[in-house]
């Protein structure tokens, strides 16, 4: 760690959210030119609130022991990343992206007057707007939006791979993003070659046909490519889980003429209102196990300098564990990035434990500049301010 | 809002010819927004009564709870529930909302379900969904505040939202968060001292072979002040949350745009919610006056909501008057996004266009495909319904399409009703 590290995790353990000037200007320099059309984006999205605390185990904290009692993991369980990063044993498989330089960590992001619930929280993180607007649209859909009106040269393809609605980061995009929960849901689709039957009141529901049209155009595009994909033999095994499968069917998109996505993949369950020792863990070991062998497929394939991963939750979790041996909602709570172009390592220190914001971690990142930083700093998007309103103009220097 | 001379008159009986037309397109409208599809017959049935008569023959039906044509599928659903099987409760329920004689029953089930939405996934107990699924049926159309009492003490939702392991000390906040947020008020109406002063209030309680009780050991017995009222038992948080002007607002809303439009502006939000006050929070009551009003039967509210899976399988279903293998029927719902008894999250399902992407709209391809098939197909669909006349009855209960009748080739309903399935305006009703 440099000496100028050092002074960054200092001073921005000291700047709070909303500081006009912030030191940590000194280190981003002017945004580095780069091919972003070669540049992939994965969104790991850890739904329910993820256990911060019982992740980057606060290991010299008083308060972290005398307030969980039963669920706090001793330091002499925990692994040591380095001298003062302990992590729960289940992130074991992440050990070498950590020693190798290919992880970071974030504490204590958040936003101002957090939200506890987890609907409007996730709407928030995914929309990057506080305010209470019923029209939300996703930080990634607005991004890639913005980029097809300046470049004009074609959509950056934006992926869901999960079952379930469309995730709200990548709505208001150019186009409908394709939603995919295994290389063959979508089937063999052909678009139909009958002419469509005369409508009744095509005006009144004229957007939404338009809607549902663009579902079609989404398929077509990637038609051309699944039997590439599907032959495809990753480069490095990953476990046998959906998340396992999802990442690798990620790694093949982006091997097989997407390498300029937006992939959005999530893991439920976080949630851990009781007895989290049972199953926080399995989750642990899921996502660990899952990027772990992401990370090797695509160093393996020679892609690793191409993918960004970023990992998020709505909200951490009450510092103090509740009488079911859970926790309940809380705020603030850690961001990991995965890449061999990130800034590697703690980048603002050990999590802030004092003071407490109702009993919860106060935020001292705001996660909407880290998502200039993501749309500066790796795509080379030079009006990431508008499109994500961050409240002020701090930087965070996330990529080398 | 513009659209109706004003908000009272949105609410007012619709008046045939003066109001606009009642034809069978009126009473088709009807009949998919009331029951997800009906028989050309039903239709015709509809139309005969006119929009006030029709309403309350709909509702006081379903309010019967007349079984004589679903008796299988119940009794099915209680087999299913002993032996602890999912798959065949699901299919049961598939099978009971087909086949109700008056569907409304069934409908309103699982739009409670979703607004309750507690999943198996976590559960672990068919049992315990299905005597859930008994509550929703037997009091979804009643006063809203017997079924908020009785669902805050079923089995199943005090394992899904750790009720059961909640206890004096430090109380577990997960069920009174949500009985505020998602259940009764809508997010902000209380504050974070609410949530855990109301936690408190339900520390203890517990099932014990699937029947609740209070284990005294665990129950904080201290006083607890919630919205700003001092009171000491669950059954009081409960209370209180009916005794908001919020609730009847909040539920009311929720009632308008699954039956009646997606959009709500807070004048209507606030008059739809002394309407639902006015009716004593009557689920039945609110909605045939609903299902008679000009608001109902706008241009904007016709086929202007997105058709979740299980309103365009039953739809096709009860369109074509068929019998098939409900348990395909309940898989090919689930690969559309909606897995009957494992709501995505406490919040339920997402609907409008968060129910289309291109997976699930292409597993509704698939679906039509599969109904294509008929009886050789997956779903093994075999129907009475006549040819003569099936495809003006399902362009016309199923999308928005002009009547061009049956298409060369088409030997079938199946074949019929598969065209009008895939189009882009099937997935509207």
């Amino acid at each position: 760690m440099t000496t100028n590290r050092r002074d960054f995790l200092r001073l921005s353990a000291a700047v709070g959210l909303s500081l006009g000037t912030d030191p940590t200007r000194l280190f981003s320099d002017a945004i580095p030119r780069r091919d972003s059309k070669k540049r992939a984006l994965v969104l790991l999205e850890l739904n329910g609130g993820q256990d911060g605390l019982n992740t980057v185990i606060p290991v010299e904290s008083a308060t972290y022991y005398d307030r969980r009692k039963k669920i706090a993991i001793r330091k002499e369980s925990a692994i040591k990343f380095a001298d003062d990063v302990y992590v729960a044993p289940e992130l074991a498989a992440l050990e070498p992206a950590w020693k190798n330089g290919r992880m970071a960590i974030l504490e204590n992001v958040g936003y101002p007057k957090p939200d506890r619930s987890h609907f409007r929280s996730m709407d928030i993180w995914q929309s990057a707007e506080t305010e209470d607007t019923t029209r939300r649209t996703g930080w990634l859909g607005r991004f890639a939006r913005n980029e097809r009106e300046r470049k004009n040269d074609g959509d950056r393809p934006l992926f869901f791979i999960g079952a379930g609605p469309t995730p709200v980061s990548l709505t208001g995009g150019p186009g409908s993003p394709v939603v995919l929960p295994h290389l063959s849901a979508l089937g063999s689709f052909s678009p139909s070659e009958s002419s469509p039957p005369r409508r009744k009141t095509v005006e009144k529901r004229k957007a939404d046909l338009e809607f549902l049209e663009a579902q079609s155009r989404a398929m077509q595009k990637i038609a051309g490519a699944t039997k590439a994909i599907a032959a495809r033999k990753p480069a490095a095994p990953y476990p046998p889980t959906e998340l396992g499968e999802r990442f690798s069917l990620i790694a093949g998109l982006i091997a097989c003429g997407f390498s300029d996505g937006i992939f959005q993949v999530k893991l439920d369950g976080f949630d851990t209102h009781a007895g989290q020792k049972d199953t926080l863990p399995v989750l642990q070991t899921t996502y660990a196990k899952a990027v772990a062998a992401f990370l090797a497929d695509l160093e393996a394939s020679g892609l690793l300098g191409n993918v960004l991963v970023v990992a998020f939750s709505e909200f951490g979790r009450r510092v103090a564990e509740n009488g079911s041996a859970g926790t309940d909602h809380g705020a603030a709570g850690p961001m990991f990035l995965f890449g061999e172009k990130i800034v590697p390592g703690r980048l603002n220190g050990a999590c802030r434990m004092e003071p407490l914001l109702d009993g919860d971690l106060a935020p001292n990142v705001d996660f909407r500049n880290v998502y200039v930083a993501v749309l500066e700093q790796w795509f080379g998007e030079t009006s990431a301010r508008k499109i994500v309103l961050a409240p002020s103009d701090s930087s965070i220097r996330l990529v080398k | 809002m513009s659209r109706y001379r004003s908000i009272a008159s949105a609410l007012e009986p619709y008046r045939p010819d003066v109001d606009g037309p009642w034809t069978l397109a009126e009473a088709a409208h009807a009949a998919r927004r009331i029951g997800f599809g009906a028989t050309a017959e039903r239709v015709k049935t509809i139309r005969a009564k006119g929009p006030l008569a029709a309403a309350e023959f709909e509702v006081s039906g379903a309010k019967k709870r007349d079984e004589s044509t679903t008796l299988e599928a119940w009794s099915f659903a209680e087999r299913a529930a002993q032996r602890n099987d999912i798959e065949t409760l699901r299919a049961a329920w598939v099978n009971r909302l087909s086949l109700a004689e008056f569907p409304l029953a069934e409908r309103m089930c699982l739009f409670w379900h979703d607004h309750f939405a507690t999943s198996n996934t976590k559960v672990q107990s068919a049992a315990d969904m299905h005597r859930q699924n008994r509550i929703f049926f037997d009091m979804g159309l009643g006063k809203f505040g017997p079924m908020l009492h009785a669902v805050a003490k079923d089995p199943a939702m005090l394992r899904w939202l750790d009720s059961d392991t909640n206890k004096k000390g430090i109380p577990n906040e997960n069920f009174a968060r949500e009985l505020f947020e998602l259940f009764s008020l809508g997010i902000g109406k209380y504050t974070e001292a609410d949530i855990l002063e109301a936690a408190r209030a339900f520390t203890g309680w517990r099932a014990d072979r699937h029947v609740f009780k209070i284990d005294a050991t665990a129950r904080d017995d201290g006083k607890k002040s919630v919205f700003g009222k001092t009171i000491s038992h669950g059954e009081e948080v409960v209370d209180l949350c009916l005794e908001k002007k919020e609730c009847a607002r909040f539920i009311a809303g929720k009632l308008w745009r699954e039956f009646v439009a997606d959009d709500l502006s807070p004048d209507l939000a606030e008059a739809l919610g002394a309407e639902f006050e006015n009716v004593g929070m009557d689920i039945g009551a609110f909605l045939e006056r609903l299902f008679a009003s000009r608001a109902f039967f706008s241009a904007d509210a016709r086929f202007g909501l997105y058709r979740s899976p299980a309103a365009l399988v039953v739809g096709a279903v009860r369109s074509l008057d068929a019998r098939g293998n409900f348990t395909a029927l309940g898989a090919a719902m689930a690969e559309m996004g909606q897995e009957l008894f494992c709501p995505p999250s406490v919040k339920g399902w997402d609907d409008g266009r968060a129910w289309i992407t291109t997976a699930t709209f292409s597993a509704r391809r698939r679906f039509a495909a599969e109904v294509a098939r008929g009886d050789e197909g997956r779903f093994k669909l075999r129907t009475s319904a006549k040819t003569d006349g099936i495809a003006s009855h399902l362009q016309m209960i199923l999308a928005d399409l002009e009547d061009n009748g049956a298409k060369k080739g088409e030997s079938s309903p199946f074949a019929t009703a598969a065209r009008i399935l895939e189009t882009n305006e099937a997935q509207l009703f």
